[in-house]
């Protein structure tokens, strides 16, 4: 049993299943005394993953205290199964019961093996009594949202939190007719997503506006120091690419404050 | 609802899907190309891919040409979605 990918395991009972899994990226373990060895050896983080009720039963010899921060996805119903002795193995238990949805399971394999996993949802649930959903990313980390941010714009149609399910190998909530994108939630609700999002952009802006903010930020001007002559918020709408079309006096007058010649703005 | 872009049975089968969601509030006016965990964004104003990640060349001709024949009706729908950051935009350096 040569371990894998460090941070993967999958549990299987019978080799023949896991040939299914063997796009996964994982450690495979088959026998309890596999499971129990891995469990005291491995990194303290790990997902581990068992595809079918039966492959749970391989978990159940581990013992001892709990180590680290594992978690376990499960893709049958974990009902019947002892959830104290779960809980107590296992900091996070991700699995269809209690009417969370999972993506179907060759999607979910896929997103495990992608290096940014975690901007990937793989399941869900609405709650509507304290009116909120919680969704799983792809690093089985759950991020609740107010179900209220689903609501409609004018012209879309009402969110309608009985049909909800993730679609697109993750990448859309769907509520009824009414889809958000996993990147806008994530934008919104997530820190860390927000300041990776900005630097990507930042970074692969192709706009007049990106090469615009890249040459200022170059010179070490501040948007202010246009003013003024441009404002401080018109600065930012260009930036932004909230103005369409850009007077040839406008890019004139910031070539000139910039130090270079109008055209050679957008080779930033 | 949610607009997604007829396709023909080739693109369908290969699982490409081109999308408006909702919700896109945040952004310059675009559609979604999606395929398996990849999502390409193609901006309505600019007429380009918006990021070099995924690479755009993984977009097959057959599927660009598509969306470059519906370009009138992706913008109507945008502007139907998104009232308030419509394609030909409701503010700026009016000049020229």
């Amino acid at each position: 049993m040569a371990i894998k990918r460090a941070n993967q395991i999958l549990v299987c009972d019978d080799p023949h299943i896991a040939d299914i899994w063997s796009g996964l990226d994982a450690t495979f373990a088959y026998t309890n005394e596999e499971v129990r060895n891995l469990y005291a050896t491995v990194k303290p983080d790990c997902i581990w993953i068992a595809p079918r009720y039966s492959d749970m039963l391989l978990l159940n010899k581990i013992v001892g205290t709990p180590r680290g921060n594992h978690c376990l996805l499960c893709f049958e119903p974990t009902e019947g199964f002892d959830q104290h002795y779960l809980k107590a193995k296992f900091r996070l238990v991700v699995s269809p019961d209690d009417g969370l949805k999972l993506l179907p399971s060759k999607e979910i394999t896929e997103i495990l093996g992608l290096p940014d996993s975690e901007d990937y949802f793989i399941g869900g649930i609405v709650n509507t009594a304290n009116a909120s959903v919680v969704l799983y990313r792809g690093n089985l980390v759950p991020i609740t949202l107010p179900l209220s941010w689903f609501e409609a714009g004018p012209n879309s149609p009402q969110p309608i939190p009985d049909d909800f399910e993730i679609i697109d190998f993750g990448q859309t909530v769907r509520m009824g007719e009414f889809e958000a994108g996993a990147e806008a939630i994530l934008y919104e609700f997530d820190p860390l997503f927000r300041r990776r999002d900005k630097e990507r952009r930042i970074n692969t802006d192709d706009s007049f506006g990106g090469a615009l903010r890249r040459l200022r930020l170059q010179k070490g001007l501040k948007q202010s120091d246009f003013s003024p002559s441009i404002s401080t918020k018109e600065i930012g709408r260009i930036e932004r690419g909230e103005v369409t079309t850009l007077h040839k006096r406008t890019k004139e007058t910031l070539a000139q404050l910039l130090g270079v010649e109008p055209e050679e703005i957008q080779t930033y | 609802m949610a607009f997604s872009l007829l396709l023909s049975v080739s693109l369908k089968n290969q699982g490409w899907q081109v999308k408006i969601r909702d919700k896109e509030i945040r952004e310059a006016p675009h559609v979604t190309i999606l395929r398996k965990g990849k999502p390409w964004r193609w901006d309505l104003r600019e007429r380009q891919f918006m990021d070099k990640t995924p690479a755009p060349s993984g977009v097959p001709e057959q599927l660009m040409e598509r969306i470059r024949e519906s370009y009138a009706s992706l913008c109507n729908e945008w502007d139907k979605m998104y009232p308030n950051n419509p394609i030909r935009g409701n503010h700026g350096d009016k000049e020229s």
